[in-house]
């Protein structure tokens, strides 16, 4: 694209000066261009005085401006990769060129799942994705959700002189290394506490009406460890991110749970099906770990996996009186990781996976014996960089 | 009485939780089955174990150690967010398992490494020995079975495997033991273009499929696609073990594919092997379209630049 301001000075016998400007793209190491005219001169002396006169000449002053639009957060200039919720800065350089009157920059992202901002607590999570924008900074600051390969552009207008032109960069955004080995999830289930926290099957005489029965597996001859359910999750920043700095991760679970309990005395439970957090942020046991690398610490990897047994608690049978217990949660757990920071800043949280999950059944005590139904309880699947979770309210129980 | 309203809420429950249900899940593309038309093949030649139904209620004598109260009062409580109590002992048990797996993954891709698949098949069966049920292995045992040309044990290993639940790394090595085997499903293609592509910006997507994705659904086709995807996303995926195989076999089949090419001089110039990194950028400009044609000509501008000062 070419572009320039006219020439301005006098007439023939006066000194005429300009500026011009040409915006040449991708120019490359070094770059030629032309001046036109060339110069003459005629010499001769002025008849009526006899003074010499008609002198000539034509000077040329060339600059260049190198705009150039730097990546600040990327692992350097010839490795343009980041990781996943690394803070990017992309910032405009004009090299020299200063434009009077207000410069405006219209910047697009392309591929990542950019966002500008993810602000989590217990109470609330709050996420702001990112937007085209038009403003009068050259730089902007902006994470990316999922590995991706991303064109950052910019467009500049200035007003005096009065140019446009667009400068674009690419970079690549990657995930850090994730491991994960299963997601068993047991069947609603009438069980009764032994001793603390030990739990047997007793359709007679239960204490929880519970999802129940899925299984870790030990090295044998360990027998499997039983719960609800679990989820493991490994997570490594690799190299060359990391070390020193590993980042972490966690886990966050949102429920919604519309179970409800009755029976033949007007008691009575009902539950809000509304989404919400459940229960605590980051969900803890295990709560955040090191994204480190299987074996540093002490030759262990960082522990990670998050079990949950959801139901009713708290059981009896009272001879007499009917009890009706319907469970019927549907839970996403989400694994989120926050990576080392980068040379821009600080990092955010990014989900790596959900889970989804539900936990569905109903036990009915007549007065005199116990039945129960698993529903369907199950897992439902995995989505690898899903949307940041968000809620509003917090679920205790 | 009583068990017509008991029943009543259950019917009231079981539509609220089919309705969250579908809100999540949608309705299902042949993208998202096709690996269940897969998995049931092989799995019908694998004689199910009998499953075991929930017992029926018992009897009991009655109990009067009190009753359902309203909420926030002492009784039945709803609870979640209950986690497993794990002792010292679980954690070391559990601690130990995954570091004989990481190890155990680690010298077997170092084996592939270096080109000795022999060793890398029998070091991942050794640890399976001790922990077989841990299908995370899979996907390097299967890499290990294809560079031993025992494509039919590959398919063995992978297709039972393979339901709508799978990750991806084992769905797409599925997809190349089932293509390789000359079974092609429907939504088989549309998954593996989806994972090459599914979550980059739309211009990308379409520079991608029209330059490197084959046109057809023939097996031929879908064992490119496979490799393709597999190469490719480990570049996406930061780990480059079993790039450079897997990409060499695209090229074998389609020597000018941009996407391979494309990949394959990133992992060079990773590795600062920046002449034969410019040689790959040339090669992917042959077909390559914008924006992919853009980003491609910028690195080669850069790996031209370090090659030669």
């Amino acid at each position: 694209m070419d572009s320039e301001i006219p020439e301005t000075g006098g007439p023939c016998g006066k000194t005429s000066t300009g500026d011009k400007y040409w915006v040449k793209t991708n120019p490359g190491q070094s770059f030629t261009f032309t001046c036109t005219p060339t110069a003459s001169a005629v010499l001769g002396e002025n008849p009526p005085s006899g003074l010499p006169a008609g002198s000539v000449g034509v000077t040329y002053e060339a600059f260049v401006y190198p705009v150039r639009l730097n990546l600040v957060g990327v692992l350097s200039a010839s490795d343009k990769r980041l990781l996943i919720g690394q803070r990017l800065r992309a910032a405009l350089t004009l090299g020299g060129f200063l434009p009077s009157g207000q410069t405006r920059y219209t910047w697009q992202i392309k591929g990542g799942d950019p966002f500008t901002s993810y602000v989590a607590s217990t109470s609330t999570a709050t996420y702001e994705g990112w937007g085209d924008r038009t403003e009068f900074t050259g730089s902007i600051e902006v994470f990316f959700a999922d590995p991706d390969e991303i064109e950052v552009s910019c467009s500049v207008e200035t007003i005096t002189p009065s140019l446009q032109f667009e400068v674009k960069e690419s970079l690549t955004s990657v995930p850090p290394t994730r491991s994960h080995s299963l997601e068993p999830v047991g069947k609603m289930e009438l069980i009764r506490e032994t001793s603390p926290q030990q739990y047997v099957v007793d359709l007679t005489d239960p204490t929880e009406f519970a999802l129940w029965g899925a299984q870790y597996p030990q090295a044998p001859p360990k027998p499997p460890l039983v719960w609800g359910m679990f989820y493991d999750v490994w997570v490594t920043t690799p190299s060359p991110f990391a070390p020193p700095d590993y980042g972490s991760f966690a886990f966050v679970q949102l429920v919604s749970n519309a179970s409800s309990a009755s029976d033949g005395l007007g008691g009575s439970i009902e539950h809000d099906p509304a989404w919400g957090l459940d229960k605590m942020y980051p969900h803890s046991p295990p709560g955040w770990k090191a994204a480190t690398p299987q074996a540093y610490v002490s030759g262990f990897p960082e522990f990670a996996v998050f079990s949950d047994k959801p139901g009713f608690r708290g059981l009896s049978s009272p001879a007499g009186v009917w009890i009706q217990l319907n469970v019927s949660d549907l839970f996403q757990l989400f694994d989120i990781y926050v990576p080392p920071d980068s040379a821009a800043g600080a990092s955010a949280i990014v989900p790596l996976n959900r889970f989804v999950w539900k936990a569905v059944g109903s036990a009915y005590w007549s007065g005199s014996q116990w039945t129960r139904s698993d529903e369907g309880s199950t897992g439902l699947g995995n989505t690898m960089y899903p949307a940041h979770p968000v809620w509003s309210r917090v679920w205790v129980n | 009485m009583e068990q017509g309203l008991g029943e009543l809420m259950g019917q009231y429950l079981s539509c609220v939780a089919i309705f969250m249900s579908l809100a999540l899940q949608q309705d299902l593309s042949p993208i998202q089955v096709w690996p269940d038309a897969l998995s049931s093949i092989a799995r019908a030649r694998i004689k199910a174990d009998a499953t075991q139904e929930p017992t029926g209620p018992r009897s009991s004598s009655a109990r009067n150690s009190g009753t359902l109260a309203s909420r926030g009062k002492q009784g039945v409580e709803h609870r979640s967010a209950d986690p497993y109590p794990f002792s010292p002992e679980d954690i070391e048990g559990i601690n130990a398992h995954h570091l004989s797996r990481g190890r155990a993954m680690e010298d077997a891709g170092r084996f592939l490494d270096d080109g000795l698949p022999v060793l890398a098949k029998a070091r991942i069966e050794s640890y399976l020995i001790t922990y077989p049920w841990d299908d995370v292995v899979v996907p390097l045992l299967s890499d290990a079975l294809f560079r031993l040309g025992m494509d039919a044990a590959a398919y063995e290993l992978l297709a039972p495997r393979a339901d709508r639940w799978a990750a991806p790394d084992l769905l797409l090595r599925a997809s190349l033991a089932a293509a390789k085997r000359g079974e092609v499903y429907s939504g088989q293609k549309e998954y593996c273009v989806n994972v090459l592509a599914g979550g980059t910006w739309a211009e990308m997507r379409q520079a991608i499929v029209q330059s490197s994705v084959p046109t057809g659904t023939s097996p031929s086709e879908l064992v490119l696609l496979s490799y393709l995807a597999l190469g490719a996303g480990v570049v996406v995926h930061v780990e480059d073990r079993s790039l450079s195989y897997y990409l060499g076999k695209v090229l074998e089949m389609d020597s000018l594919n941009p996407l391979a090419n494309r990949c394959l001089g990133d992992f060079h110039f990773r590795n600062h092997r920046y002449p034969q990194a410019v040689n790959a950028y040339e090669r992917a400009l042959v077909r390559a379209r914008d924006p992919m044609k853009r980003i491609i000509q910028r690195q080669l501008e850069t790996a031209r630049y370090l090659r030669d000062n």
